[in-house]
């Protein structure tokens, strides 16, 4: 694991003042991060690709748009990409020109080769937490979880997917997340609730 | 909605589980209850996880590459011209233009910041900024011997810069009747407010009278400065608008008595159109 050297923040204002090699560091620190997840969404590498050029390209155009009081540069770069990523798969569903990227088994979120912590400095602990907490949630909670998170899909379409009453995809999601946030609170690695 | 309806769909929402209108109403009761805003984003600390605890995938290399070299370039494909309407004799924009005045909503906000800057010239400029690969010492070089003061040439060179850097956008720049020969280009960052007018053949002006910058927005005329113009007719002026140019319709020049108007009085003699309509 690289030693923590420079912070984003430091990095953030050489980018403000121009500097690519500090954007060059950003890359190295979060575009696997950005990388995998907009691919998950995508089931497609070069339409990846082209998220996350469009992400750092903005960070280096308008390094203003990311506010440090609202939280970490890694987790703003996921949110951005994320939202760029499920915009562009339901245009693509609208439109109906590409197949639907091929539903996957859930088990993929805990398979081998998940994220490297050390890519995501600042969440390297709870990377790895969520995907033990997801291991111990049942795998149809994990699928509806998934199936709205990164496929953009409403309880409604989830649950006419899996041909199952309109209350259980809905009922899924609750009970799953709930879960989730109980073994996460216990591992003290989101806040607990009062 | 209320809170109980609210508590219900907490986790649907975080991950994006609702359909539109549903999360809309959520939306709408979340902006006036801080109890159930604090519930969703508690929620959210899991959902944000979630975004990490997918299969890591690397990127290709060649990805790196292509985004750093086009932060380092910035491709020219940045530089678009927004639509120009077409040159015409025929002018009915500038017509209706003055008149109104009290119809102006003149805001105190709306204050203006001119920045008159007096130039021997800038089309050089515009040349060197079509090369996009100028570098900002080029540019501050040209900008340099171009304007008459260190300060002017400073400015020029930090928007131009930025215009440069930032992904730009530019307009064609229209003589009205009263200034038939005129032509020249409006850059500037549409989210920022600064825009650097260069124009060429602009009349000489008498008794006291100078040229007025105005950005127009609807119905409000929001002044950008005054300038004069050069011997030769030329002018490079920075003017910064009260608000993101982006939300500009279009640019106006006026000649109004020495140390300008409040609202345009005087003849139309530039325009440029910044939104494409
Ligand atoms: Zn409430």
């Amino acid at each position: 694991m690289q030693p923590a050297s420079v912070s984003d923040q430091a990095l953030m204002e050489r980018v403000v003042s121009r500097d690519p090699s500090a954007l060059d560091v950003l890359y190295e620190r979060y575009a696997r991060a950005v990388y995998s997840l907009v691919y998950r969404i995508l089931g497609d590498g070069s339409a990846a690709e082209d998220v996350v050029q469009e992400v750092f390209l903005k960070l280096w155009k308008q390094p203003e748009s990311y506010n440090a009081e609202r939280g970490a540069l890694g987790s703003w770069l996921l949110s951005v990409a994320h939202n760029r990523a499920i915009d562009q798969l339901r245009r693509r569903k609208s439109r109906e020109e590409h197949p639907l990227p091929e539903l996957r088994e859930s088990e993929e979120l805990v398979a081998d080769g998940a994220l490297d912590p050390a890519d995501l400095a600042g969440l390297n602990e709870a990377a790895a937490a969520i995907r033990r907490a997801l291991a111990q949630i049942p795998p149809a909670q994990r699928r509806a979880i998934e199936m709205a998170f990164f496929e953009g899909k409403t309880h409604v379409e989830i649950a006419a997917e899996l041909d199952e009453p309109l209350g259980t995809a809905k009922t899924r999601i609750r009970l799953g997340m709930r879960k989730l946030r109980s073994i996460l609170e216990a591992e003290g690695v989101v806040t607990q609730t009062a | 909605m209320n809170c109980a309806e609210v508590a219900e769909l907490t986790d649907l929402y975080v991950v994006d589980a609702l359909p539109a209108e549903q999360a809309e109403d959520v939306e709408t009761h979340l902006a006036t209850c801080s109890a159930c805003q604090d519930d969703v984003d508690h929620a959210w600390e899991v959902a944000k996880l979630l975004r990490v605890a997918v299969p890591g995938i690397e990127p290709p290399s060649s990805l790196r590459t292509r985004i750093m070299h086009l932060a380092a370039t910035e491709e020219p494909t940045l530089l678009r011209p927004w639509a120009v309407a077409p040159r015409t004799r025929s002018r009915p924009l500038w017509s209706r233009f003055p008149a109104r005045s009290h119809d102006f909503r003149w805001a105190a906000t709306a204050a203006v910041i001119p920045f008159a800057v007096s130039a021997l010239m800038g089309l050089e400029i515009v040349a060197l900024q079509r090369e996009v690969s100028a570098t900002r010492s080029e540019v501050e070089s040209a900008s340099l011997a171009l304007t008459r003061s260190r300060q002017s040439a400073e400015l020029a060179t930090e928007v131009m810069g930025r215009v440069i850097v930032m992904g730009g956008a530019m307009a064609t720049v229209q003589g009205t009747e009263l200034a038939p020969t005129a032509t020249g280009m409006i850059y500037y960052v549409p989210s920022s407010q600064d825009a650097i007018l260069v124009a060429d053949g602009l009349p000489r002006l008498y008794g006291g009278d100078v040229y007025q910058l105005w950005f127009v927005v609807g119905e409000k005329r929001m002044s950008g400065g005054t300038f004069n113009a050069c011997e030769d007719g030329r002018c490079l002026v920075v003017a910064k608008a009260p608000m993101p140019l982006s939300s500009v319709d279009t640019i106006r020049v006026t000649t109004e008595p020495r140390g300008g108007s409040d609202v345009p009085h005087g003849n139309g003699y530039l325009w440029a159109r910044l939104k494409a309509t």
